[in-house]
């Protein structure tokens, strides 16, 4: 994102004399089309340049359609709404993980397979037969560089960057290498030597003869088999999406309209099915549920059910299996319900976990109370927060003014303790 | 910053979003001195329309369709050569950090989510209008995830200016993250509110630059850089 100009990449109009060559080339390069075009028949004039490159640019630039899909198919660099996310999941896109998974077990079968070979090889030989090695080692050398080519297909795919695409040619060379070398070595046992180099220019020659005839072809074929593959699994992961939404937008949809008279209702439950919607297109990592965060957030979203209020957590850092983690996310809790009951507005929750010490700090925007008095003559307060915190090694502090009261809930922790616990 | 804008001078505020009933909307909740004078509902419109109009104050969704796919961010490349006097205040179906910090680093002075209040809007359209930043709980605890609660500097070689907070800048990230309103954190701190807003104004610009290995591997993580 270097350049603040964004040139379009080029893509073969709908609307072209030909093929949209030259409409295409226009838009990339912010020419007029007739200057291109003229171009072009300039080119032809000076030996026939012209028409190649247009044959050339037919076959490998992608039509205005296909680019549509490729974009659909490939994983931006941005985040998605949700409409846009479903479009994409029902054009039947897998997630990179997935496909590396299946690659992975791929190789790992391929791998095995190839070792198990050579070991029933090994053992035939040892039991007497004569197994000739000059002639399956080059053969082995040929399967693995064909595999190693072959399994470069998905992985080109799998990520965009230059690194791992030159990765991705290096690897097809060595594969190439190994595969020829091979092959060579095989033929060196019945052919001489001289005679070899000789047929290999042939070959060569004939294969580079092939490539350029076959090559834009093949490169057609695999274009529609993508666009033929994408849309067959769209429909499955269609009603994968159908189910879900089903299950819980949709409801919540219809308790919304059945409660259409009570804003505060209604504003939780958009709130809730949206938190839940999001965690469910975009919750990549995978939470511990013992964390202190995670069960301070389960706490917050059965308030907000249970109160259809909003509670705002905001968390810094991971924290788990500390001694004082029950009393502090039950004091949190006992907090939260106050705050939930007594005040009005958005009820704010932080937590930050340094090393040696968890803090959560509940807020709400009530009118207040008189910390002091309540302490003595209220059971709930002292002893559910306060009293709580203090058992378990922790401190509670209750502020209150009438902008608001703040509840800070402090519990010390120490490392070594809870690998020990952990573990 | 705030010198240019003259106090009787009314906010020209251009609104971008893709979605038409939420730009009426937000029309119908806006402040009377912010003017509304133009709006855009994809990339390549947005960006024609600020050229033309050079508002004061940008409403800005963080997802809109158009361009190459990238957005508010886009938008504000697109932009970036108007940044000195056109200030961009991102808007978000949701406070969550990935929505936010892409458009923030591409130079948005804050955000607000589409569920606050006209009043609150307008407050933050004003505020981003005088050249401050707009910070919301969530973002000041993704700052404090991002930079470290604590300022120990664990690592060597980073830079000191761009990638540590200060202390005060610390203590005022914590206590917006608590839910306090700038106000209230002036008051908690014995400071002033324009103290508070030139603190939140480095953080913002930190937050911006920084190359700290935490926003980047971040950014690298969800593959927003």
């Amino acid at each position: 994102m270097e350049s603040s100009e964004q040139r379009t990449s080029i893509v073969r109009s709908d609307s072209g004399l030909i093929a949209g060559v030259c409409d295409g080339l226009a838009a990339h390069l912010g020419f007029p089309v007739s200057y291109v075009r003229f171009g072009f028949v300039a080119l032809t004039a000076l030996g026939g340049v012209g028409v190649l490159l247009y044959a050339w640019l037919w076959v490998f630039t992608p039509s205005a359609e296909e680019s549509k899909a490729d974009q659909l198919r490939s994983w931006g660099t941005n985040r998605r709404t949700l409409a846009e996310e479903m479009g994409r999941v029902q054009q039947g896109i897998p997630s990179p993980k997935e496909m590396t998974a299946k690659l992975a077990s791929w190789r790992e079968t391929l791998i095995g397979t190839g070792l198990l070979l050579i070991a029933v090889l090994a053992l035939a030989q040892w039991l007497g037969l004569n197994i000739r090695w000059d002639l399956i080692w080059p053969a082995i050398g040929i399967v693995a560089g064909v595999l190693l080519a072959w399994l470069q297909i998905d992985g080109q795919r799998l990520s965009g960057d230059s690194k791992s695409r030159a990765m991705v040619l290096g690897r097809l060379i060595l594969g190439l290498i190994l595969a020829i070398g091979g092959l060579l070595a095989i033929l060196s046992g019945t052919v001489s030597t001289s005679d070899l180099i000789g047929g290999m220019w042939a070959a060569l020659a004939i294969i580079a003869g092939a490539v350029v005839v076959l090559l834009p072809w093949g490169a057609r074929l695999w274009r529609d088999y993508l666009a033929e593959r994408s849309s067959r699994q769209a429909a499955a992961q269609r009603a994968d999406f159908a189910a879900h939404l089903h299950d819980s937008v949709l409801q919540t949809l219809a308790v919304i309209q059945k409660r259409s008279d009570d804003p505060a209702a209604v504003r939780t439950l958009a709130r809730v099915q949206e938190r839940e919607l999001r965690a469910w297109l975009y919750e990549t990592e995978d939470l511990d549920e013992e964390d202190v965060v995670v069960e301070l957030q389960s706490e917050a979203d059965n308030i907000e059910k249970l109160m259809l209020r909003d509670v705002d957590v905001v968390a810094v850092g991971h924290a788990k299996g500390f001694a004082g983690q029950q009393a502090l996310v039950a004091a949190s809790r006992e907090a939260m319900m106050n705050a939930a009951k007594h005040a009005e507005g958005t009820i704010s929750v932080y937590l930050e976990c340094n090393k040696d010490l968890v803090e959560i700090f509940i807020r709400d925007r009530g009118s207040g109370f008189d910390v002091e008095a309540i302490e003595e003559d209220r059971h709930g307060v002292r002893e559910s927060i306060i009293g709580r915190m203090e058992r378990a090694g922790g401190k509670a502090i209750i502020r209150s003014s009438e902008t608001g009261t703040e509840v800070a809930l402090s519990m010390p922790r120490s490392s070594e303790q809870e690998e020990q616990n952990n573990e | 910053m705030s010198s240019e804008l003259s106090n009787d001078q009314s906010i020209r505020v251009v609104l971008v979003d893709d979605h038409g009933i939420f730009r009426s909307g937000l029309r119908a909740d806006l402040s009377e001195d912010l003017v509304i004078v133009g709006e855009a509902d994809s990339v390549e419109s947005a960006i024609e329309v600020i050229e033309r109009e050079r508002p004061n104050v940008v409403l800005l969704d963080v997802h809109l369709p158009g361009g190459r796919g990238g957005g508010g961010a886009e938008v504000l490349a697109g932009c970036a050569h108007l940044l000195g006097n056109t200030k961009f205040l991102a808007l978000s179906v949701s406070d969550s950090a990935q929505d936010v910090v892409t458009v923030i680093r591409a130079g948005a002075r804050g955000y607000v989510t589409k569920s606050i209040s006209g009043t609150e809007i307008s407050d933050a359209v004003h505020r981003v209008a005088g050249g401050d930043a707009v910070f919301s709980p969530r973002l000041a605890g993704f700052v404090l995830d991002a930079f470290g609660s604590s300022n120990v500097a664990e690592v060597t070689g980073i830079d000191e200016e761009l990638d540590l907070l200060s202390d005060r800048e610390l203590q005022v990230m914590r206590l917006i993250a608590r839910g306090y309103s700038y106000k209230e954190v002036a008051k908690e701190l014995f400071i002033s509110v324009k103290t508070v807003e030139s603190h939140v104004s480095n953080v913002l610009r930190k937050l911006q630059l920084s190359n700290r290995h935490e926003l980047t591997r971040w950014a690298v993580d969800r593959k927003i850089l």
